[in-house]
């Protein structure tokens, strides 16, 4: 084999007399800053967020979570006791500067007041102090990293 | 939650989806909305509060407070609801600051 076939050769298959391949090392510094993702940010959250209305009832799995600076998110799934079907509900509270207004499914809206609006507001209330020091590990006063 | 679930609700939001969305003209403009929030700092000035921090400390340890409001000229019509805008302007400034490393 001449030298100019056998170099483009080794440029199309490899050099066979290499050493055995190698995958490449995953780049840890690809993200440095994100180990988790949005999605698993929000999971975190929501295990807090999930609590702060008391305790979730056998066989309910609840999520409530902060999905954008004026989206929240109520989510439900139970088991229906008298069909035996998992069921779910998902509500969304959308902050507007005239009120809250709660859309569910089937295209209900309704702005939120009395009972209804003083929960949802202490929950996002406590949602913030809990999520920054527990998930953040920030002073939810001041910001500050907590040491 | 599924993945495909919170894509759904991510598309279902009106601010991916103006247009369409039910009383986009009542939504508050927080783009413009932030660009008036004083920083924390400015208030408590003795605590060493990062400079960026939004209002949501204020609000949530000492109560709704007006000058905490964001500085537009259509406010939110009650402090519930500048309590829960500011709960979500918080929140979203943590997962920033998570990104950022700092």
């Amino acid at each position: 084999m001449s030298s100019v076939f056998k170099k483009a050769f080794s440029l199309i298959v490899g050099d066979p007399s290499s050493a055995a391949l190698t995958m490449p090392k995953k780049s840890s510094k690809k993200r440095p800053l994100k180990k988790l993702t949005e999605r698993e940010l929000i999971q975190l959250e929501s295990e807090i967020g999930a609590k702060l209305f008391g305790d979730v009832p056998a066989g309910h799995r609840r999520e409530f979570f902060c999905l954008d600076e004026k989206t929240w998110i109520w989510h439900e799934e139970f088991k229906n006791e008298k069909t035996g079907k998992m069921e779910s509900r998902t509500i969304r509270y959308e902050v507007h500067e005239t009120g809250i207004l709660k859309v569910q499914e089937g295209a209900r809206y309704s702005f939120i007041d009395g009972e209804e609006l003083r929960n949802l507001v202490a929950a996002i209330t406590m949602y913030y102090e809990q999520v920054a020091r527990h998930v953040y590990g920030r002073d939810p006063r001041t910001g500050q990293k907590l040491a | 939650m599924t993945e495909q679930d919170l894509a759904l609700l991510y598309e279902q939001t009106p601010e991916r989806n103006r247009g369409t969305s039910f009383h986009d003209d009542d939504r508050v403009d927080l783009q413009k909305a932030s660009e008036g929030l004083k920083p924390y700092a400015d208030i408590h000035p003795n605590d060493g509060a990062p400079s960026n921090m939004p209002q949501i400390g204020g609000l949530a340890v000492d109560g709704y407070k007006m000058n905490a409001l964001p500085r537009t000229e259509a406010k939110p019509k009650s402090p519930d609801v500048a309590t829960a805008l500011n709960g979500g302007v918080g929140v979203m400034w943590l997962r920033e600051q998570y990104d950022l490393g700092a």
